[in-house]
């Protein structure tokens, strides 16, 4: 699975900045409806939190990978989140900030599609200096780049 | 039956979820942390006829054990299903399994 294929430079949302972990997602879904992807983001952030309630999708280090299987979901869609400096609680019961943030869009129709993406973003996340590089991406171009040839 | 379809995929869901907490969490992730999930897991099969449950774990060996029917198709094997045989799943009239893969279909 090559991620450049989910990494249009529009789906990169830089300085990312939210009162609420509803605004962060917000802000990743965006993106993915502008690209047709989403078809209802109202019903895609309602399946996004009801999944986040089942087990949280914050890793030990902070990088978050909220994802959910919608019927909202025309087709696999990813959309990156980079926070500024401290970064966002996501989900204060996880107790971490958090600056880095991959959101999955699944469509209910193919419920395990996003398995190979997800595992390769995890293992990505797992690696500090990868991560502190993507969080310094200067533009959505640079960080949508180096993410995307990224093949661990 | 359709019933029983119905928590066959919400088992599938569950199970889904599971896999994706451990892929997510990797070594981080404690069983406490799934001990919600697992019960909700066990509540459900509980509540499987056994013949449809084994049919069903067989199935989620290979994938998945139950698919949507989309335009008339079968997501498991992406064969058409004829639309007297969905007429008969909806009507419970017929074994709410794909003709052609086997596996468990839901019409939505």
């Amino acid at each position: 699975m090559n991620l450049s294929t989910f990494l249009a430079a529009d789906r990169i949302v830089l300085g990312l900045t939210a009162a609420t972990p509803r605004e962060v997602l917000e802000k990743l879904v965006d993106p993915m409806v502008k690209a047709d992807i989403v078809s209802d983001p109202e019903r895609f952030l309602a399946d996004l939190e009801r999944r986040e309630a089942e087990i949280t999708t914050v890793m030990e280090n902070g990088v978050v990978i909220p994802h959910a299987r919608s019927n909202a979901v025309k087709r696999l869609g990813l959309c990156v989140g980079i926070a500024s400096e401290p970064g966002i609680i996501f989900n204060p019961e996880a107790g971490v900030l958090s600056r880095l943030f991959f959101c999955i869009a699944v469509p209910a129709f193919a419920p395990t599609a996003h398995m190979p993406l997800l595992q390769r973003l995890a293992k990505f996340a797992r690696e500090p200096q990868r991560v502190e590089r993507l969080l310094k991406s200067k533009t959505a171009s640079i960080g949508s780049r180096y993410l995307g040839s990224y093949k661990g | 039956m359709n019933e029983t379809v119905k928590r066959l995929l919400m088992l599938q869901e569950l199970n889904i979820t599971l896999k994706e907490a451990a892929i997510v969490h990797g070594d981080d992730l404690e069983e406490q942390d799934t001990t919600l999930l697992n019960s909700r897991v066990a509540e459900l099969r509980l509540q499987i006829p056994p013949e449809l449950l084994s049919r069903y774990d067989r199935l989620s060996r290979q994938g998945l054990a139950v698919v949507k029917i989309h335009h008339g198709m079968c997501l498991g094997c992406n064969i058409g299903i004829a639309r007297g045989d969905i007429n008969r799943i909806l009507a419970g009239k017929l074994e709410p399994v794909c003709p052609h893969c086997g596996k468990f279909v839901i019409n939505e």
